[in-house]
């Protein structure tokens, strides 16, 4: 006598299932044929699906620089970054400096520390070949890292994306870097959101160079700035080390140039040893590694470079003039380091 | 873990094929202890208070049974009335520690502190699920009482209908009486049965992805707690959003688990029937939440009005009118959650009720179905503008939801709220149509409409998902 069981199943069984699925390709293959024609070569904003805003956009208007003829130039880091490196600015003083035009693209990331500029690095590097890799810091991306930034590491690292591009294998990584249709809709994707029309703004209104200035700013006043928790404490950290070091290894097929980042004299005061003692980190451990790799660590506190309404109200920030003569500046020090070979673009 | 997961999915799959391979009675234990597992997943200690109430109702059942001779039947029944009161008060007050005591706290605590006893705050949590299986005990220790069904004499069974995975976060509330049966009974899962149970899955998903995430994600964050902020069509549009969020939240939750529970061969009851498309209040509570709204009508409104008429039996005795429907509603109110605001849905539907009562007594009651088309429209209209309102308090504090009430009448700002919201209430209105006549009409459609439904489905649900508007079901915080 056989035993009554409970699964009573006639075959063929899930065709429509089976016929679902195909008509699923079918469907999707039709739509992202469609994109391709009409989409291809627009300039609407794409996104790779990142739960880093700026990373999202940011990825799209480099994609879109390439396709116009390729970017020369990368900054690389954080907010310090992203208000105080103008590529136009750049470009300007560049070409007066050296006769020649260069396209450059501002990929500063709010809180992005060394070992999250590490990531995008090598990625940056090898999907857009740039000539040459700035990476601006300042000591803040290479000590413990704050909750903020290790919120940004986690945003850029669990990206499906990034991780493709990293080289493991993902189903979102492929078809966001494969499909046309996916990538311009990942730009519309918080559709179901109420905050939807602010967040589309991050795509429409995007800086096609991706530099963000601080436009209107006070003057700062010392009296207000409070010492920041991880200035008191300062320690560097092996693993953001670490990510300088991945950075600087890329110096093997891209000129990389690491430049400090200003910060006023009094901010560096809140060091523990003043500005002395942060210039004996900079060049101690940090210097130490960068010319392990020949890669130029150039130094900007010291140069007092920024007056004192260059600066943003936090002081931790240059505005949009300071970031001019930043700019300018830097562009004066590459041309010159290219004519004494110290650059080699 | 949440059932519209890939977890849950690998979950129920893995007990499926383990299922699958036993004989009816291991299998019960595997459900058991599957059901057990995934309790203590979501939950951790609070399996205990689960356990606790098992063991006690099933040994208090065994004792509730009415006996068999006529003398022993009138003494036994005042004996067993009072077990079955004290049984009532037992699951009752074990829910009440736990779902009101947190409403209570503040008091609780300023009155430590005026003893001079420090502590920490007091904070307890509701077991997850909780308010569904007390309800569902409560009615089978009811049913035993009156001898509509025997006490289940297996603790695997019983401990079973407790405990069953698939129903145990958000009901449905099932009844003993047809629950039991089926865990006695040989189960079969033949093609009929897969082909609805994966189709019940593909629309619960679908109810609760593409539908009530992104509607409940397109609601302003401050719409409840701050309504003066907003104009009267906003108000309105977005009061919409909120009741179709909050529909297909628990209607695709409930649709999904009853899929799942048809994998296993066990049939759970349906709890939604298109409710906004009511003719009346009384067809709008057949129509929502259909077992606790069941469970209502059966352990409080018929009671009470029975009780009533004893006294007197005349039916437009007021008392006779207004306590069934209001305590019925109270109740119903209360068992959502402690508070003024959830009192005052439950009132505000009882009024509703008893107005409808009111009305049946000036004219004769024609039953919705055979009214004209146009005043069941109307009708349609008018008890869904009503129910609209009924959410506001449902949702939000009272003194915001007078203040919602009272800009919902203020149209001195013309802003709309988003066309976005017509993207997902069009295919809303669409899934209701689908399942306008029959919940699964669509099985005996074309296969290739089938197919192209699913297709459809499943690349809304991977667009949808981009937007990572994922959010617990409403209910399962019941």
């Amino acid at each position: 006598m056989t035993r009554p069981s409970t699964l009573h199943l006639r075959f063929p069984l899930g065709q429509t299932l089976a016929l679902a699925l195909a008509l699923v390709v079918v469907i999707a293959g039709m739509a992202e044929g469609a994109a391709r024609l009409l989409l291809d070569g627009s300039d609407r904003p794409t996104a790779i699906g990142s739960e880093n805003p700026t990373l999202d956009v940011k990825i799209g208007m480099l994609d879109r620089l390439d396709a116009e003829g390729g970017v020369d130039c990368i900054f690389l880091g954080s907010s310090v970054v992203l208000n105080g490196l103008d590529p136009a600015a750049f470009a300007v003083a560049f070409r007066t400096q050296t006769g020649t035009d260069i396209t450059c693209y501002n990929f500063g990331v709010p809180a992005l520390t060394a070992q999250s500029a590490g990531l995008l690095a090598e990625l940056l590097v090898e999907r857009y070949e740039p000539r040459l890799l700035v990476y601006g810091f300042t000591l803040r991306a290479v000590g413990e890292r704050s909750a903020q930034a290790a919120e940004v590491y986690d945003s850029i690292a669990d990206t499906p994306w990034v991780a493709y591009q990293r080289g493991e294998a993902n189903a979102q990584g492929w078809l966001v870097e494969h499909s046309t249709l996916l990538r311009h809709y990942l730009a519309y994707r918080n559709w179901p959101h109420d905050d939807y029309t602010t967040w589309r703004a991050q795509f429409t209104d995007a800086p096609p160079d991706g530099y963000e200035p601080f436009l209107v700013t006070r003057p700062f006043d010392p009296a207000t700035i409070e010492t920041p928790s991880y200035f008191r404490a300062y320690a560097l950290s092996p693993a953001e080390l670490d990510g300088l070091e991945t950075i600087l290894a890329l110096s093997d097929g891209t000129q990389v140039l690491l430049v400090e980042m200003p910060l006023p004299l009094f901010v560096l005061e809140m060091f523990d040893g003043g500005a002395a003692g942060y210039d004996a980190l900079l060049s101690g451990e940090i210097g130490d590694l960068a010319a392990a790799y020949d890669v130029p660590l150039w130094t900007t506190s010291a140069l007092d470079l920024i007056p004192a309404v260059g600066w943003a109200e936090d002081a931790h920030h240059v505005n949009h003039r300071g970031a001019q003569l930043l700019s300018r500046w830097l562009a004066e020090q590459v041309a010159q380091a290219i004519t004494t070979g110290e650059l080699a673009l | 873990m949440s059932i519209v997961s890939l977890a849950f999915a690998g979950y129920v799959l893995l007990v499926l094929a383990a299922y699958y391979a036993l004989p009816r009675r291991p299998q019960n234990w595997l459900l058991l202890a599957a059901s057990y597992g995934f309790y203590a997943l979501w939950d951790g200690w609070l399996l205990g208070v689960l356990l606790a109430l098992t063991a006690f109702n099933y040994l208090l059942a065994q004792r509730l049974a009415p006996a068999p001779t006529p003398p022993e039947i009138k003494g036994r029944q005042r004996g067993n009335r009072r077990l079955l009161w004290a049984g009532i008060g037992v699951n009752l007050a074990a829910l009440g520690c736990f779902k009101y005591a947190d409403f209570f706290a503040p008091e609780m605590n300023d009155l430590l502190d005026s003893l001079g006893i420090t502590s920490s705050s007091v904070e307890i949590v509701l077991p997850v699920g909780m308010s569904f299986y007390v309800v569902a005990v409560i009615a089978y220790l009811v049913d035993v009482f009156r001898g509509q069904m025997p006490p289940s004499r297996d603790p695997v069974d019983f401990a079973l209908f407790m405990a069953y995975f698939p129903k145990l976060v958000a009901g449905p509330v099932e009844r003993a009486r047809t629950f039991l049966p089926q865990l006695a009974a040989q189960r079969t899962v033949d093609n009929a049965a897969l082909e609805r149970s994966l189709a019940l899955i593909a629309f619960g998903v679908t109810r609760k992805l593409v539908i009530a995430d992104p509607l409940n994600s397109m609601i302003p964050a401050a719409l409840f707690d701050d309504p003066g902020r907003y104009g009267a069509l906003e108000l309105w549009g977005y009061l919409l959003a909120y009741a179709f969020a909050l529909y297909n939240d628990f209607a695709g939750y409930t649709s999904v688990v009853r899929g799942v529970s048809g994998l296993f061969g066990i049939e759970l009851s349906r709890n939604f029937r298109l409710p906004y498309l009511a003719r009346s209040f009384s067809e709008f509570w057949n129509r929502w939440h259909i077992t606790l709204s069941h469970w209502l009508r059966d352990y409080v409104f018929y009671p009470t009005s029975r009780a009533l008429l004893r006294r007197n039996p005349r039916r437009d005795n007021v008392p006779n009118l207004v306590l069934p429907p209001m305590l019925t509603m109270l109740a119903s109110g209360l068992w959502h959650g402690p508070g003024w605001q959830m009192l005052a849905w439950g009132g505000l539907h009882g009024v509703y009720l008893v107005g409808e009562q009111m009305l049946a007594l000036r004219r004769p009651v024609v039953p919705p179905g055979q009214q004209p088309l146009w005043r069941q429209a109307a009708a349609t209209g008018v008890v869904f503008v009503l129910v609209l309102l009924a959410w506001v308090p449902f949702r939000c504090e009272l003194p915001q939801a007078v203040n919602y009430w009272r800009g919902l009448a203020d149209f001195s700002s013309l802003q709309r709220p988003t066309f976005r919201l017509a993207i997902v209430l069009i295919p809303a209105l669409a899934l209701d149509w689908m399942q306008r006549r029959e919940e699964l009409a669509v099985l005996g459609w074309p296969r290739l409409v089938q197919a192209t439904l699913l297709a459809l489905e499943t690349l809304a649900i991977f667009l949808v998902l981009q937007a990572d508007t994922g959010a617990p079901f409403v209910y399962g915080g019941f």
